[in-house]
């Protein structure tokens, strides 16, 4: 006998039909083992019933805090480690940087000499472009007037960021934790 | 269940720990029993349980107002009780090294105490029998009377997936339950037994 439909139907929490019940009653008069699997399902849905909720033991908030203030330092070490790493890496490559300058001015030191004279010489005439360029904005006064300014500028919409991101930062924290 | 105001939520996604720590007083209880049901053992409940929160914890900015809170957070307590079941079937420990914490039970009686207790025994025998999926699926279904499509959701399933799921663990939970009726009766036919037979 092929007992799937009417274990599906046993087992389906679907409602069925006054046709399909008297059927499904029909057939578990007749057969043991489906009639047994009912009968252990309704048992085991009673006793699912039944079954209290599982307490964790007293002191699960003050675990909690101790796991996150445990959390917390792991973090703040990662980052501080991060932090170290990054700068290591920088200069690392800063002093390869300057040991190659260094090595070929050991190897030759008058055509690295006169390189970087040259280098100075093309910074100058720049120098002089620039003025040429700006002269028609700045008027009579000198160029480092102009730099000067733009440096300023610059400073201070920099600070004015930082202030502004900083005091987020801390007035966000003072008011959540 | 409980459930959070959305002013706590608000401020738990804003990195207040205060509120953090409501969340967890007002959630131990529910996320405990379901990874209690899934595990099977209050230690490593415990641990499932905190290791929730942590997660918690860690992605609370990538929670989705839309979705229920609960929803959300009994998921990642599933998914971890899940990955805790599959690297748990890798380590063979000894049952004997593991203390059992269980808290007290306040029942009336010792009659009583003893009915729950074994009761208790037979349906987490009963949830062993399961694998991890199925096992979630029912836990959310009868303990926390979640509808088809929040289990789904949920355990990253379809629904058709989670109905076929729970049917098949119905049957199993079923034919577990008469393979342990029958296997009591002959242990308490042993007990009851003379000796000399």
């Amino acid at each position: 006998m092929n007992h799937q439909p009417f274990r599906d139907w046993l087992l389906s929490e679907e409602k069925l039909s006054a046709d399909q019940i008297e059927v499904l009653q029909e057939h578990l008069q007749s057969c043991e083992s489906c009639k047994q699997i009912e009968g252990a399902w309704s048992e085991v849905e009673a006793a699912f019933h039944e079954v209290p909720q599982k307490n964790p033991a007293p002191g699960f908030i003050i675990r909690w805090k101790a796991n996150l203030a445990d959390y917390q330092a792991r973090e703040q070490k990662r980052r501080g480690w991060m932090t170290i790493g990054f700068t290591v890496l920088i200069v690392t490559v800063l002093f390869g940087l300057l040991t190659t300058q260094l090595w070929s001015l050991l190897q030759a030191p008058g055509s690295y000499l006169v390189a970087w004279f040259n280098r100075l010489l093309s910074l100058v005439s720049i120098f002089y472009t620039l003025q040429d360029l700006f002269r028609p904005l700045t008027g009579n006064a000198p160029v480092y007037t102009f730099l000067g300014m733009f440096f300023l500028v610059g400073m201070i919409s920099f600070m004015s960021v930082l202030w502004v991101a900083t005091y987020r930062k801390l007035s966000m924290e003072r008011r959540f934790v | 269940m409980n459930t959070m105001e959305p002013d706590v939520l608000n401020q738990v996604q804003k990195g207040s720990q205060e509120a953090f720590t409501q969340l967890v007083e007002t959630y131990q209880r529910p996320v405990f029993n379901l990874c209690y049901r899934m595990l099977g053992d209050a230690n490593e409940a415990e641990d499932a349980s905190q290791e929730t929160f942590l997660r918690v914890y860690k992605n609370i900015k990538h929670y989705d107002h839309k979705r229920p809170f609960s929803t959300w957070l009994l998921s990642i307590a599933a998914h971890h009780c899940i990955d805790q079941l599959r690297k748990r079937r890798m380590v063979v420990v000894s049952m004997d090294d593991l203390p059992y914490l269980d808290p007290p039970d306040s029942s009336p009686g010792p009659e009583a105490t003893f009915y729950l207790r074994e009761n208790q025994k037979k349906v987490e025998d009963l949830l062993k029998s399961l694998n991890p999926h199925d096992r979630a699926a029912v836990v959310m279904y009868y303990w926390y009377d979640f509808s088809y499509d929040e289990i789904a959701h949920s355990l990253s399933l379809t629904v058709s997936a989670v109905k076929s799921r729970l049917h098949r663990a119905r049957l199993t939970l079923a034919q577990t339950w008469q393979k342990q009726g029958a296997q009591n009766f002959s242990t308490e036919r042993k007990t009851h037994e003379s000796p000399a037979f």
